[in-house]
């Protein structure tokens, strides 16, 4: 696998999720990958758990059931849900906190508002407020 | 003693309870429990989040740049030492001997440093605990006469697999198919169980609807556990349950249908008597978060005299912040009527409060947190013995919370810390709430089933087994080591089980319910669109041709068994006119404002609902913010001006040195919400704009020749429906005597000056007439629009210099209040007929709704400000 990479680019429901599955079944049943050494990622939460179900369903339907129940190891999921794993896993050595969240979308929108103040003073703000309401962009 | 000890028991009731003594059936911490209480090793429970107190002060002792662990402690200590604790106390029980083997990486060398430390200030792991176990069964007996395994001695960690040794055990329950083997179900067992076993499977299994496997799927889970209700309620068959997810839902479901419950209950860390510390400690920050205080008061749970709590919440929503006049009135009101407990009302508001605050930037001091701390749990003790049951216990779970927390600020007191940030404090306090506590009504009831959360803890064989939900499961996670660092860790004696092995195991663990149904199971998939579970996929491959019924068919009787009909009682459709009984009679009300009155006559239903039956809307809903705070803060503000001595002849800095102690003042007294972080553009805005506002104000009443001014008039007045009362913003009187009616609004210059074009300005009319019944005189009306700066009047015959709306008709007030008599005897007739009009925008008009020639057209009022919009009723 080292060294390779492949696109596979296609319209909606033309099967690239099949041919996904086709190529995982051929890595893992051939030794060429381990579930533990797949990582896979998708937008949505039902695009991930999708994947998972047709990549389980494909190996059981080759009989592979030893397989098909390793593959709790894999990383499939969204991309929030693989990359924050990550970030978990290498908190250390990025000097994070251990315990990551994903903000809603609120949270994030009030520390904006708070980085912002963070970094502006009130003369500035007052500046800003008075041009807006010159310009009549007040809200 | 004989002890049926399993990994997944500890909590569960998985088997058959029976009557018997000296056969406890354990999971692991009923077992060392047991074993420590035998061997005379009991010590005091140290709750978890001491414990990473303690594994704090020992990274903290050992931190130095070069630890790996030194920036991620900077930013996240309470964090970082519960990450780290879990890791060593893994490593522990799986053997770890408490160094770093030559060529370890950084990561087990600085863990291996830590531990010089944690040898003195960390209370015992369970991996560490089981090694003093096994070192105590080396030379004493445990009088124990037998063991049985629940699950296969290797599946055990390697501290527990020690202890075991030195103990009887006899055998290890293996779980064999229970089913027919001429039954789906006895085929299906026979064929998991073998491939499980590592064999190639031995072909498919045709489905036949034998009744021996039922899988059925539901669009909601509420259809399910309403299906799965009526099956309880037939008790010919023995039934367990496996329940992982969404268990409350089922357990309600029993109870509505009266049902015995399971005792199925989901922990939450938001149980209502976990939330009373996280808010209490969450107000001790500068600036006053508005909106916990708010939580905190309006809390069914909670230190401050319920009798006032709910009364300081309401002036917090409406007028967020502490110490003004709306406060200052609500505690003397609370003294003037509970007087005999004013004296512990006063300390209460002060202590919980009226505290001082702290900069989050230099933290909290830990005593202060500490005294609050301890507030809250004494506040509990006291109510453990309550006659309430449910009370106790929910007040236990309080109580054990903030023993945890202070226990955790003690420790760091005792360690030298003098302060402790927010988010340390959070972090805190999440590892003391942990998992949380459940919903004491919903306990199990007697006529439960044997019942399991983990489908590994169905321990032994049922006629019946339903699998409730059988969804995605929660599968072990990736361990956060490298391979070499498992390495070393195998080389100091940690022999962590690889995750092939764990989910093999799980693997294992999920058959049981499978193997223990003699004659029926029952799997309740979770709606579509949610993740299946694993093993639900192995099933269809078997069986082939297995499909899950609709619930849906199944409870509107569409395939066979059918749910009792609940008659279907139709919503109160939507209607015009709503006709009161002859007997009813709807009587006039003492008096009456501008407010009622405007509900009166546009909105009879409305003024019905909220005047004479006094239904209203919970006022703790939302802390006012936006442009009802703004007209709150404006209107404070320039009352303030007006009574302050003069205020009105302050010009240029004078004028501004007092705007911004006052601005400053009201803000923080009522207007709280606007210092939190975050706002600051918010603060500025209104700053501007209120700045502006008092000076277009001075120099309209300069150019006026205003001499007097009356800021919050009250007013008060007579009409055909009984007394009037009300109070103007401002009124203010020219040189010639002649009086204005200001009133003030923050914002719609446009609407107002709409009002005053068409003639129907009612609130400044209303006024108007109270103000001439009093001086003689009709006055000049005018709308002060706060944001713009913008003073409207219908001519210029009182202020020169504001702007006109004209509105082309003379001596419009009167008139207008003319017009609001003729329309309010008109109501007042329809109302006394036992006819009420719900004008309700979408509910078209009769010829009723139309009152006579020389009457104030009703109009529409706007929907968002109707509380009673759903109570007009539905359409169909």
């Amino acid at each position: 696998m080292a060294g390779t990479l492949r696109f596979v680019s296609a319209g909606a429901g033309s099967g690239k999720t099949y041919r996904l599955t086709q190529i995982l079944h051929e890595k893992l049943s051939s030794g060429q990958a381990t579930p533990g050494g797949v990582i896979a990622t998708t937008f949505t939460r039902k695009a991930a758990t999708e994947l998972r179900e047709r990549v389980r369903k494909a190996l059981l339907e080759k009989g592979e059931f030893a397989l098909a129940n390793a593959m709790g190891q894999a990383r499939i999921g969204t991309v929030n849900s693989v990359c924050g794993g990550f970030l978990e896993r290498f908190a250390f050595e990025a000097g994070l906190a251990p315990e990551q969240r994903v903000l809603e979308e609120a949270q994030s929108g009030a520390l904006v508002r708070e980085a912002i103040d963070a970094v502006s003073d009130s003369a500035t703000v007052q500046d800003i407020v008075e041009i807006a309401r010159r310009l009549g962009i007040e809200s | 003693m004989q002890i049926t000890f399993g990994l997944l028991l500890d909590g569960e009731h998985g088997w058959r309870p029976t009557n018997r003594l000296g056969m406890p059936v354990l999971g692991p911490l009923g077992l060392l429990n047991l074993l420590e209480t035998r061997l005379g090793l009991l010590r005091a429970e140290c709750a978890h989040a001491q414990r990473v107190t303690q594994y704090r002060e020992c990274l903290k002792q050992c931190d130095t740049p070069d630890r790996f662990y030194h920036a991620s402690f900077g930013i996240d200590p309470i964090g970082t030492s519960a990450s780290l604790l879990s890791w060593r106390d893994a490593w522990y029980l799986h053997g770890w001997n408490g160094e770093a083997p030559s060529g370890a990486g950084i990561r087990i060398a600085d863990i291996a440093a830590v531990e010089t430390a944690a040898r003195s200030l960390l209370v015992p792991s369970i991996g560490e605990r089981l090694v003093r176990v096994a070192e105590f069964l080396s030379r004493q007996q445990s009088k124990i006469e037998s063991v049985e395994l629940v699950d296969p001695i290797e599946a055990f960690p390697k501290r527990w697999r020690e202890v075991l040794a030195k103990l009887p055990v006899r055998s290890v329950r293996s779980f064999a198919p229970a089913a027919d083997a001429n039954t789906v179900l006895g085929k299906l067992q026979i064929a998991l169980k073998s491939t499980h076993e590592g064999k190639k499977p031995n072909g498919k299994i045709a489905w036949s609807d034998d009744g021996s496997l039922r899988v059925v799927r539901g669009e909601t889970g509420l259809v399910s556990a309403r299906w799965i209700a009526q099956a309880f309620a037939s008790r010919e068959t023995e039934v367990a349950i496996v329940a992982e997810q969404d268990r409350s839902l089922l357990d309600a479901t029993l109870d509505a249908v009266d049902i015995a419950r399971q005792g199925l209950q989901d922990s939450s860390p938001l149980a209502p008597a976990l939330q009373v510390l996280p808010l209490a400690l969450a107000t001790v920050w500068e600036p006053l978060d508005v909106y916990a205080l708010l939580q905190f008061l309006s809390h069914p749970i909670g230190p401050v005299p319920g009798y006032a709590r709910r009364r300081l919440a309401e002036v917090i929503a409406e007028r967020p912040g502490i110490g003004g006049p709306r406060w200052r009135e609500a505690i003397a009101e609370i003294e003037v009527r509970y007087p005999d407990r004013a004296a512990d009302f006063r300390k209460a508001v002060s202590f919980w409060v009226e505290h001082p605050r702290h900069n989050p930037a230099d933290g909290a001091p830990v005593a202060i947190l500490l005294e609050r701390t301890r507030g809250v749990r004494d506040y509990f003790a006291a109510r453990l013995a309550d006659k309430d049951p449910i009370r106790s216990a929910a007040s236990a779970t309080g109580f054990a919370q903030a023993s945890a927390v202070a226990a955790a600020l003690d420790a760091l007191a005792a360690q030298g810390e003098s302060s402790i940030t927010p988010a340390e404090l959070e972090a805190l306090i999440a590892q003391c709430t942990a998992r949380g506590a459940p919903n004491f009504a919903m306990h199990a009831q007697v006529g439960c089933v044997p019942a399991a959360s983990d489908p590994g803890a169905l321990v032994e064989p049922f006629d019946r087994v339903v699998w409730w939900q059988m969804g995605a499961p929660s599968l072990p996670g990736h361990y956060p080591w490298s391979r070499s660092e498992m390495d070393s860790l195998a080389r100091a004696g940690t022999e962590l089980p690889p995750l092939g092995d764990l989910l093999a195991r799980r693997g294992e663990d999920w058959l049981r319910p499978i193997l223990n149904a003699r004659k029926q199971l029952v799997l309740v998939l979770p709606p579509p669109g949610e993740e299946m579970h694993p093993l639900w996929q192995e099933i269809q491959w078997f069986v082939d041709g297995v499909r899950p019924e609709s619930l849906e068919d199944l409870v509107t009787g569409r395939a066979g068994t059918q749910l009792p009909e609940v008659a279907h009682v139709p919503l109160p459709q939507r209607s015009r006119w709503w006709s009161v009984p002859p007997e009813v009679k709807i009587s006039l009300r003492p008096q009456e404002s501008y407010s009622s009155l405007n509900a009166f006559l546009n909105a009879p239903y409305q003024w019905v609902l909220k005047y004479k039956a006094r239904l209203n809307p919970s006022n703790l809903l939302a802390v006012a913010d936006e442009n009802l705070l703004y007209g709150n803060l404006a209107h404070r503000l320039i009352d303030r001006f007006f009574r302050t001595d003069g205020a009105q002849a302050l010009r240029g800095d004078a004028l501004k040195a007092w705007f911004s102690r006052e601005f400053a003042t009201v803000v923080a007294e009522e207007g709280a919400v606007l210092l939190m972080p975050g706002r600051r553009s918010d603060y500025e805005r209104l700053r501007s704009a209120l700045e502006r506002a008092i000076g277009e104000i001075q120099r309209q009443f300069g150019a006026a020749g205003i001499d007097a001014v009356e800021s919050e008039r009250d007013l008060a007045g007579t009409f055909p429906g009984g007394a009037l009362e009300g109070q103007a913003d401002l009124v203010v009187r020219n040189k010639s005597g002649q009086r204005a009616i200001v009133d003030m609004k923050w914002s719609g210059a446009n609407y107002y000056q709409d009002r005053l074009a068409k003639n129907r300005h009612l609130q400044l009319a209303v006024y108007a007439e109270m103000l001439r019944q009093e001086t003689g005189a009709w006055p000049q009306v005018s709308y002060f629009i706060l944001q713009a700066s913008r003073l409207l009047v219908p001519d210029k015959a009182f202020f020169p210099e504001a702007r006109p709306v004209q509105s082309g008709v003379t001596g419009s007030t009167p008139l207008l209040w003319d017009q609001f008599i003729s329309a309010w005897r008109w109501r007042r007739s329809q109302i006394d007929a036992g006819m009420i009009e719900v004008a309700v925008e979408g509910i078209e008009q009769t010829p009723e709704s139309a009152g006579p020639p020389d009457a104030l057209v009703p109009e529409e009022l706007p929907e968002a400000y109707n509380d009673f919009r759903w109570l007009a009723g539905w359409e169909d």
